[in-house]
Formats: structure tokens, sequence, C-alpha cells
């Protein structure tokens, strides 16, 4: 579903990425973890065509996201990690216009409205203007954006900041479903614990190179993704 | 802790000069200086269309011996001008600017916070007094005989009034959040204060002639008037002149009214600026979800921000009201018109080319007016949302130009119609005219934008910045003057053998130059964009 292939992200003298390579096939949760300033955020904004990157590729579906940007951007989703929205928006008016953008049927994205509003209990508070939104209800607005499409690919940046503990539940749930579907999660966490119950695979990545990757089993054995985690960034 | 963050709000404020606002470093001398120089430039432009106003009252009441009359009118010219310039970004400076919880949530004093805001408002009305005041002083100087204290006082009096101003434009704002607060729909509460302050203006300032006419011909009655209905008018104009006694109390009531105005907002400030900003509350119905195309959608973004920030709307469609009201008031005139017009038998050659410079009118409103340039800007931090989307960057970039185009050439259109019928022109010269101010409005549409994405501005707290501060809305202004002007001389060479070949002279210029520069966007403006 993903495939980076030796990507190189530079920003100044800085290389925020070097030579980084992961696979994440269809039916996969997988999980990337890292230190503040490692290159998480630059990997997967470069992964959903945000940012342009020096050297190397990445394949969305065999499709290289520098050569077909609207195609591949059409498969995916992306919920960044602070959800700036449009806040001169009512929540269902950015859900429109995101709706608008994929071309949505009137029929499926109301009734995927209906139903992701509800899950996440925010139904109440569509017709109001995004500016009075709190931190959590954005959160929850942008992740109903980046479902409203039903994409095959959901690159999400720390998903969980933010989220009360029902809603949180409520994402994992919906990550694991859209996998059972054929679909492939990509996201990052400090949420050590989170990412050991819920990743198939997962990739450390320290100074922009990734250190480790692979099934949680090979990363950590028979230690806690914790203890690894520490011992490799030590 | 006061001057730093003063500096922080002067630094926010005029950042775009000095720092390149995309890559974070710092300009070379010489662009920082070009920028300042143009800066200062465009107010001694302003400027100099003021002296004219103070060499007539110069001449007509100092040799009378009302020096303090010259200035008790210039200084109510001042004063509302200082009003006029800072008073519609008051109310954002003060209580909306986004670093609002990290400020209140650090070891600051919130009395501090507030004054250094307040402090920042004085300094933009000051400078948008001294584009006025200057030239009176200077006429005043001129016309007078120098000593120590009219030089002195006179000087300190441009300060001293800003107190006055920033109580005014303080209290201004104070007011429309303390009204925002209790209401469900801010922005539109803002957007009447703010129109209704604008009518008051222009309102006086198209009186203005009229009312120095009446001046100048009964100034011993007039000036009794003042000394005993605006006594504050009075002791500025008496304490100008040199007059210590009435300095000081001018210098004191100024002081006073500011106190009075800080002591009112202290009390408010935190509830104020805390309060939630949120629009009104309105219950989701299903059948609010709806489609439409992407290009649809897209101007619908645009258009959403443009009536849902008030400070857009107020600083960048002025020009869109100004040019269909001045037609309308043209069309009720046009007896008048017509009877000065046959008085001042013109020449055949101006006759000709009357269309040509009306066109140049109408552009010239609509250089003021620039949507574009602050629009990409004005993306902040939400542009992963369009960087994201599987959207043409194109589709993007159209967007926000025909918003512009839309706004400002469907009013250019009737002005053009009404401008004609008030000067009798025939149905032809009344289509060149409109077609002439439709490609003036596509051209600034496409350069405006080609500026804000050459020099973007992502990192502001307050949209005031993009919106009336950065240098793409300078230059956006200042390009739609230059080709205003190119237009008027390109059209009088053309226009001076037969009107319609001046005006067909303008509109090609205008629409070859609106091609080359939508071309520009599609190809550079695209790559910019899609490298931000």
């Amino acid at each position: 579903m993903l495939r980076i292939e030796h990507l190189t992200k530079t920003f100044g003298d800085k290389k925020a990425v070097d030579d980084l390579s992961l696979h994440i096939a269809p039916g996969e949760i997988y999980g990337f973890i890292g230190h503040n300033g490692a290159g998480k955020t630059t990997t997967l904004k470069s992964c959903t065509g945000i940012l342009n990157f020096d050297e190397g590729e990445i394949f969305i579906k065999g499709m290289s996201i520098k050569e077909n940007p609207l195609e591949c951007k059409k498969l995916l989703a992306y919920i960044p990690d602070n959800p700036d929205l449009y806040d001169y928006m009512s929540g269902v008016k950015f859900l429109n216009f995101i709706a608008d953008v994929f071309a949505v049927p009137t029929a499926q994205r109301r009734e995927r409205i209906d139903k992701y509003a509800e899950l996440f209990e925010i139904k109440g508070s569509l017709g109001d203007s995004i500016q009075s939104y709190s931190h959590g209800m954005k959160q929850k607005l942008a992740i109903i954006s980046a479902l409203i499409h039903s994409p095959e690919l959901v690159i999400l940046d720390e998903p969980f900041v933010g989220l009360d503990p029902k809603s949180a539940f409520t994402l994992k749930q919906i990550m694991r479903e859209i996998c059972n579907n054929g679909g492939a999660i990509f996201f990052s966490t400090h949420v050590l614990e989170v990412a050991e119950k819920l990743c198939d695979k997962i990739a450390i990545i320290k100074n922009g190179k990734l250190i480790r990757s692979g099934t949680m089993e090979e990363v950590k054995g028979d230690s806690s993704l914790e203890s690894v985690f520490l011992e490799l960034e030590g | 802790m006061f001057l730093l963050l003063l500096k922080k709000q002067m630094t926010e404020l005029f950042r775009g000069y000095f720092v390149d606002r995309k890559t974070g470093k710092m300009r070379p001398k010489s662009q920082v200086i070009m920028f300042i120089l143009l800066f200062i430039g465009m107010l001694v432009l302003v400027s100099n269309a003021f002296s004219g106003i103070a060499k007539v009252l110069a001449a007509s009441l100092i040799p009378e011996g009302y020096d303090w009359l010259y200035f008790a009118l210039l200084g109510a010219l001042t004063i509302a001008f200082g009003i006029f310039g800072s008073v519609f970004n008051t109310y954002s400076m003060l209580y909306l600017s986004k670093d609002n919880d990290m400020l209140l949530s650090m070891p600051i004093r919130p009395s501090v916070i507030l004054n250094s805001r307040m402090a920042s408002v004085y300094i933009l009305s000051i400078i948008y007094e001294a584009v006025m005041y200057i030239p009176a002083l200077i006429e005043y100087w001129k016309a007078a005989e120098k000593n120590a204290l009219n030089i002195v006082f006179p000087s300190l009096n441009l300060f001293i009034s800003g107190f006055a101003v920033l109580a005014l434009t303080c209290l201004f704002g104070w007011l429309i959040a303390l009204v925002s607060s209790h209401m469900r729909n801010k922005n539109i509460l803002t957007v009447i204060f703010s129109l209704g302050f604008f009518a008051l203006y222009y309102v006086a300032m198209f009186r203005l002639n009229i009312f120095l006419n009446v001046i100048m011909s009964r100034a011993d009655e007039f000036a009794a008037k003042i000394q005993k209905y605006v006594y504050f008018l009075y002791i500025f104009g008496k304490g100008s002149t040199g007059d210590t006694k009435n300095f000081i109390i001018f210098a004191l009531i100024s002081f006073a009214l500011f106190f009075i105005a800080l002591s009112i907002m202290s009390k408010s400030f935190i509830r104020l600026a805390t309060a939630n900003k949120g629009m009104k509350k309105k219950a989701y119905k299903s059948e609010a979800v709806k489609s439409k195309k992407i290009g649809a959608s897209l101007f619908s973004k645009e258009l959403s921000r443009f009536l849902n920030t008030p400070i857009y709307l107020l600083n960048s469609g002025l020009g869109i009201l100004i040019a269909p009201v001045g037609a309308i008031i043209a069309l009720i005139k046009r007896a008048d018109i017509h009877r000065v017009l046959g008085a001042m038998n013109m020449p055949e050659q101006v006759t000709l080319i009357l269309p040509v410079m009306i066109t140049a009118a109408i552009c010239l409103v609509y250089s003021m007016d620039n949507l574009t340039a602050p629009s990409v800007s004005l993306e902040g931090k939400s542009l992963w949302i369009l960087r994201s989307l599987p959207v043409d960057t194109k589709e993007i970039l159209g967007a926000k130009i025909r918003l512009h185009f839309i706004f400002n050439s469907v009013p250019a259109v009737i002005s053009a119609i009404l401008f004609g019928a008030a000067f009798g022109f025939d149905i032809i010269t009344i289509i060149l005219i409109s077609a002439a101010a439709v490609l003036f409005n596509l051209m600034t549409a496409a350069s405006g934008l080609m500026l804000n994405l050459k020099k973007p501005d992502f990192m502001w707290t307050n949209e005031t910045i993009p919106v009336k501060q950065d240098p793409p809305i300078l230059f956006s202004m200042l390009i739609g003057m230059g080709s205003s002007a190119a237009g008027l001389g390109i059209g009088a060479v053309f226009g001076m053998i037969h009107t319609y070949l001046g005006l067909a002279a303008v509109c090609a210029v205008y629409g070859l130059v609106a091609l080359l520069l939508l071309k520009k966007v599609n190809t550079k403006g695209v790559k910019l964009f899609e490298n931000m």
C-alpha cells in the first residue's frame, strides 16, 4: 500500500530524514516512533505530498507521489498533530468541503457524517463555527473529515492527543476496521503502550535514520517496547 | 516586560519589512532599505494630498491672526484621520490575538499585556496622524513668524493628541468587544460598527470642501463657535501657537482621557480577551449536507473566509463600495456636472479623453482593494489542508482570483454604467469603460496573488498582519496605482484621436498584462504554492 524508498529530506544543512525505507502492506497498522525532532512528521508529510523531498521515492499503491500526486492523494487521508482547521467555517461546512473535494455523493457523505459524528459524539456541534471548538473537538472533526471518503491509506500524526478515552477507543476500533477491509494505517505516536497493543508492525526513527523496523515481535522480542525504545534511543 | 511585549507587537507588525517570512531569514540591507523607502514614499504621497488643504487654510487664516483656528481645524482633521487609521484594527489587536491564552498563562500582569497592545495602537495612530499633521506644521511655519514655543508646542501636540486618539479608538474597540461578548454573531457586529464609522467619515470628507469654504468666509463667527462649543479643539489650537497655559491644559485633558480609557479597559480585559470567540450556536441538520463541484466548493471556502473575517472584509473590501457610491452621487448631481463641464469650455481633446479619466479613477479606487494579496498568507497554519487534498493547485489559485474578480468587477461595471449615465456617455463608451475596469481587476487579482505567492506569511498571530501590514499588500496597492496612471497615459495618447481608440488601447494593455500574469500564476505561481 505504501512504499517508502531511500527517502531523504533536508532543511537547510540539517538532514531531517536520511535514507529511510519502509513498506506498509494492506491490512497493516504500522506505528512510527521516535524522539521529538527525529523526523516522524517530516516523513508523514512527505508521504501525503505536503512536503517535497530531496531524494528517494514514495509509492502509494504503486503510484509515485511525485509523479501522480493527485491520484495518490485520492487514496489517502491525513490527520496532522495539531488540527488547524478553517475557523471561519462551521463543522458541517468543513466536512462538506472535504467531501466535495473527494466527490463523495450526497447520500453517502450524509450517512458517513451521521455515523462518525455520533460515534465521536460531536453531532450536536456540527452546525457551530469551528472557532468555538475545543482542541479535542477539532481533532474529532479532522478524523471525521479524514474518514469521509473511505480512504485506503490513513496517515496520522499523534492522533490520540487531545481525544477523550472513549473517542480514543473508538478511533482504535476504526483503525482496525479499515485494516480489516484491506486498508492500511501509518501513524506516529509517543504513547508506547498504544503502539504495543495496536500495531502489527513498528518502526523506530532516530535523528532521521530508521534504526529498527518489523513486526512487534521482531522489534521488541521478549522485552517491552518501552525498554527497547529507551535502549535504542540511549 | 512592557518593552519586551511592545517589541514583540511591533516586530509582528513590521516583521515583513526586515525578515523574509517564508525562509525566516533577515532580508539583505538593500531590500530592507527599499521596503522602508517605499513605505515612507506611500506616506509622503498621501501626505502631499493633505498639504493642499493646509496651504489654503494657512493662506486665509494665519494673516488674519487666526493661527489657533488653523491648528484647531487641522487638529480636528488629524485626530479624525488618526482614529480612522487605527480604529478598525483596535478590536482585533487588543482582544483577538492568538497568543492571548499563552501570554495570560505566563507570569505577566494582564495590565502589562493590555498596555503593550495599547502602545502599539498608539504608535500606529501617530503614524496616521503624522501623515496629515506634518504638512500642516510645514505650512504653518512657512506662513507664521517662528519662535521657540510655536515650534516646540505644535510638534509635541502631535504626540499628545495621540493619547486622545488612543483613548477614543481603544474605547471603540472595547465597546465592540463588550457588545460582542453578549452577542451571537460577533463578526456582523464588528462590520456594522465599522461601516457606520466609514459612512460618517466619508460623509464628513465629501463635505470637507464646502465646510472649509464656509469657515474661510465666516472665520470670526466660526472661531467664536469653536471657542464656545469645542473647547478641546480650541485649546489644541491655542496651545499649538505657543500658548503655554492652553498647551498644558490640552496635555492634561488628553492624558486624563487616556487614563480613563485605560482604567475602564483594565477592568474587563481578561474577561473580554478570553470570551468565547465562537459564533452563533446553530443546530446541525442533515439537510446541511450538500454537494458542490470542486471549483464551486473552493470558491465557497474563499467566500466564507472573506465574509467571516471582519478585518479582511473591511480592509480589502473597502473599494467595493467607494466607486458605486461615488457613481451614485455623480448621477444625482449630474445636472451640476453638466453645468460645470459646460462652463469650463474644455478643449476638444480633453472632452475626448474624459471617459479615459473616469476609467482611471475607477481603476484607482479598485487598486486600493486587493483580495488576493493576503489570500495565501491567510491560509496560515491550515495550509496543510489544501496541500494534502487531491486538488489541482490551479483550481485553488483560480478560486482566489475569482473571489477578487467577482467582488470587484461587478461593482466596477455598475460604477461604469452609473458614471456613464451621469456624464452622458454613449453605450459603446460605457461598454469600453466597463471592459477596461473588468480587465484591470483581472490584472490586479493575478498580480496580488503572485506577490503573495512570492512573499507568503503563515506565522501571524493576528489577521491584521497579512491583511494590513505585509509587503504584498503595499506592493499590490502601488502596482494598482501605477497601472491606473499608466492606463490614463496610454488612453490619453490614443484618446485624443478618438475616445473609442483611447479606451480600446487601455483595454488592450490591461488585457494583455492580465493574460501574461494569469499565465505566470498557472506556471510559476503553481510551483511556488506546491513548494510551500
